[in-house]
């Protein structure tokens, strides 16, 4: 199968995951997976980043690791922690044979010489708990790991990110080197809440998804909500884009494009209407002065949007 | 893939093309390591060369880390696997550059393509007599006319000149001039070969180069570099002409100097001077904003109003296809911003001179008189309309001096579509201005003429 072909078919089976791809995407995930690099997506709020790699394992079939990044995230709760409580308890229900070990023993040090020759029995795998770096090392048929907003956490985890990200392998003291089976394709994701480590983004791929075009935007609307109306398709899309090109607080997402038409088709909309409009700001514009703005320049938002329309879908 | 394929493929020698290519990233100051390199030549095997935009945005992804990178390695790619510019009037297409043919019995194979003015046919045999003598590894910008020369040899230059005696006097004189065009083309091509190749390392940053390279042919990282050379460059003559306003100061003025020193016993300590009070002259600025002028007239401009304190105060005019006063956007607003607004408030049709001298006539023909300065600044590219030079010829009377700068070498202002030989009767002074050196000569001109008047 030529390059061509692959890209062709990778793009169909996002498709099928309802995921509309363009051209960059799809060449991105394609060397992602010739070269084993993982991607590193940029783009503003709510433009499907999350979204791509969800449908991208999907598409390939593979499960979908998640790890949720926020202020504090640690080690424990990434890579693995060990099962305290299982520890414990354990302890407490073995302690006949711990007394069978230490009976005639007379001094302390004796007692202790005895048990570590029994091994780390509680630092072992039956005790780890694999967070969700450790379990896409190990899992058997290759995995998609997320690391979503990976922009909130701190910079010390940033550093545990590099290495784990640049062997894809991690030691444990206590155990060994967990080397990862079938590396796992990454996709990291990140607002620009901060600016990421030269050295982090220089090991990835980088991909930087904008707000859709018209067509696009279009085209997505479509893929979630194949009911809709066309005349509401053209004319909702073409508003949004209007609305993208003031200088708003928060500009609208594709997320809200779609809870839009959701809620549109709920009011039985066929087309825009103005007081339609302006009854349901609410669910595009998250600030009330953006909603004050746009209601001061609806009419003529609306007349821009309503020519647009023609051009844009034409 | 199997890992002993992947090793296998690493092995292979890097492509010459392909490394020249990292080369040219890495001028561009985009961190190309070799790991990037590897990855990009791996990605570049799968993806193929036949289509290009593919190649481009899969390397892209490889080589960019942010937009921003992004936007340099566009601009990179782009430069390097197009094919060049053949002339400083980059978004005019080819064949405006044509020039009549012309039969000719000459028998030397360059002699007959000039002589057809073929510019296409031209400027493939430039790019492949450029290919075959290495320009890509041009190091030194002085280096400049000896690349050009031996392209212009392997062009065939040499051959040409000894059949040129077969040519009756004026085919050779047309030849020759012709020739000129040629010529300066290669050098385009080859100072654009040397920003895209040569190392950046101290060499590309020396300021003496910058003064020197064709603002046509600078790329997006030198245009940023020259910034600051124009800051230089304001300072110095500004510096140099604040002292000779000094010199101007006039009499001494008797009231005003005793009414200062009332409390000091009536000693004279504190001099007041009578200024010479001219009325104020202005200089009057209209840009041709067509693409290709953009950044001539920004640089310009940039100059020009760096010079605001020790010049006659501007009014500047943009036009494109009809003209507009722009003057109030440079009041106070930062430079970039009103350089910007600007282009946005005269973007428009296709460049129309005739209309625009018009537009500028009804605005402010009163306005011009006897102490105005009038600086046009244009490359004279009227697609073929009517010029109406008579136009220009009631301004020229009306002002003090009228200037065209023409960021195009002299030996263009007499081809294509140009209608610089209609206006050229009607200036009192007529430049190429398409380096900051030039510019810089332009300006301490101006002002030598200023001060002197
Ligand atoms: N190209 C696309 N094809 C199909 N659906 C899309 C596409 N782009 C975005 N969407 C839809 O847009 C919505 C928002 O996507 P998602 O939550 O992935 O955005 P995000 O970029 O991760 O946002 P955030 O930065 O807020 O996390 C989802 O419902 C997703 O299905
Ligand atoms: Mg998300």
């Amino acid at each position: 199968m030529t390059t061509q072909d692959e890209l062709a078919t990778l793009r169909q089976k996002l498709g099928d995951q309802n995921y509309i791809c363009d051209e960059r995407i799809a060449v991105t995930l394609y060397l992602a997976r010739s070269l084993d690099k993982p991607v590193f997506i940029e783009g503003p709020p709510g433009v499907g980043k999350t979204q791509l790699a969800r449908s991208c394992a999907a598409a390939l079939e593979l499960p979908l690791i998640r790890l949720q990044c926020y202020e504090g995230l640690d080690e424990t709760r990434a890579l693995y922690e060990w099962k305290y409580g299982k520890q414990l308890l354990y302890t407490q229900m073995m302690k006949s044979s711990v007394d069978r070990i230490l009976r005639h023993t007379d001094t302390l040090e004796e007692g202790l010489s005895r048990l570590h020759a029994q091994g780390d029995v509680f630092f072992s795998k039956p005790f780890l708990e694999p967070r969700p770096l450790l379990q896409s090392l190990e899992s058997a048929a290759g995995c998609v790991l997320l690391i979503d907003e990976i922009d909130r956490a701190d910079e010390a985890f940033e550093a545990l990110l590099l290495e784990v990200l640049s062997d894809f392998q991690v030691s444990i003291p206590e155990i060994g080197t967990v080397r990862a089976v079938h590396k796992p394709m990454v996709f990291l994701t990140s607002n620009n809440v901060r600016e990421m480590s030269d050295a982090l983004k220089r090991r990835c791929l980088h991909l930087h998804i904008p707000f859709p075009d018209a067509r696009l935007e279009a085209a997505i609307v479509r893929v979630h909500l194949p009911t809709i109306h066309d005349s509401l398709l053209t004319s909702l899309v073409a508003f949004i884009q209007q609305l993208r090109t003031l200088d708003l607080k928060k500009q609208p997402s594709v997320s809200e494009t779609l809870d839009w038409a959701r809620a549109l088709i709920l009011l039985g909309a066929e087309a825009l209407d103005r007081q339609q409009v302006s009854d349901t700001l609410h669910i595009i514009l998250k600030y009330q002065q953006d909603i004050e703005r746009v209601t001061d320049e609806l009419p003529s938002i609306h007349q821009r949007s309503l020519a647009d329309t023609q051009a844009l879908f034409g | 893939m199997t890992k002993l394929a992947h090793s296998a493929e690493d092995r292979a020698p890097l492509s010459e093309g392909f490394l020249r290519f990292m080369a040219a990233l890495r001028t561009a100051s985009l961190p190309v390591s070799p790991a990037d390199s590897l990855d990009a030549l791996k990605a570049a095997r799968q993806l193929g060369f036949a289509n290009r935009q593919l190649l481009r945005t899969g390397l892209s992804c490889i080589l960019a880390k942010s937009e921003q990178e992004r936007g340099v390695f566009e601009e990179v790619f782009d430069r390097f696997f197009a094919p060049p510019q053949t002339d400083v009037a980059a978004d005019d297409n080819a064949s405006a550059h044509d020039l009549p043919p012309i039969n000719s019995s000459l028998e030397s194979p360059l002699g007959q393509m000039l002589m057809a003015g073929d510019s296409v046919a031209l400027t493939q045999q430039m790019v492949l007599a450029g290919r075959q003598q290495k320009v890509e590894q041009i190091e030194f910008f002085t280096q400049k006319g000896l690349y050009a020369r031996r392209i212009l040899e392997a062009m065939g230059l040499l051959s040409m000149e000894q059949n040129l005696d077969s040519l009756a006097p004026s085919e050779q004189a047309l030849l020759r001039e012709r020739l000129a065009v040629l010529r300066g083309r290669v050098q385009d091509y080859v100072e654009q070969q040397f920003l895209t190749h040569a190392d950046s390392t101290g060499r590309r940053l020396r300021e003496s180069l910058l003064r020197q390279v064709k603002l046509s042919n600078a790329d997006a990282r030198t245009i940023e570099q020259m910034q600051p050379v124009i800051e230089r460059m304001a300072r110095r003559l500004r510096t140099l002409y604040r002292h000779s306003r000094r010199k101007q100061k006039g009499r001494l003025d008797v009231p005003a100097t005793l009414r200062a020193n009332n409390g000091l016993d009536g000693l004279p300590f504190h001099l007041r001077w009578r200024y010479r009070h001219r009325k104020r002259a202005h200089l009057f600025v209209i840009c041709d904003l067509s693409g290709s002028m953009r950044r001539s007239v920004k640089f310009m401009l940039m100059l020009l109003y760096a010079l605001q304190l020790v010049l006659p105060k501007i009014r500047s005019f943009g036009f494109v296809d009809r003209l507009n006063e722009t003057t109030d956007l440079f009041d106070g607003e930062p430079f970039e911003q009103a350089m910007q607004k600007m282009i946005e408030r005269c973007s428009g049709g296709s460049t129309d001179y005739a209309r625009s001298l018009a537009d500028f006539e009804n605005l402010c023909g009163n306005d011009l008189t006897s102490r105005s300065t009038l600086i046009i600044l244009g490359d004279g590219r009227n697609n073929y309309a009517n010029p109406e030079n008579q136009r220009l010829a009631r301004l020229y009377r009306r002002c003090r001096r009228l200037i065209w700068l023409n960021p195009e070498s002299r030996y263009l202002w007499f081809s294509g579509d140009s209608a610089m030989r209609d206006y050229l009767p009607y200036c009192h002074q007529a430049n190429t201005c398409s380096t900051l050196d030039q510019l810089e000569r332009f300006a301490d001109r101006l002002l030598a003429a200023h001060y002197s008047a």
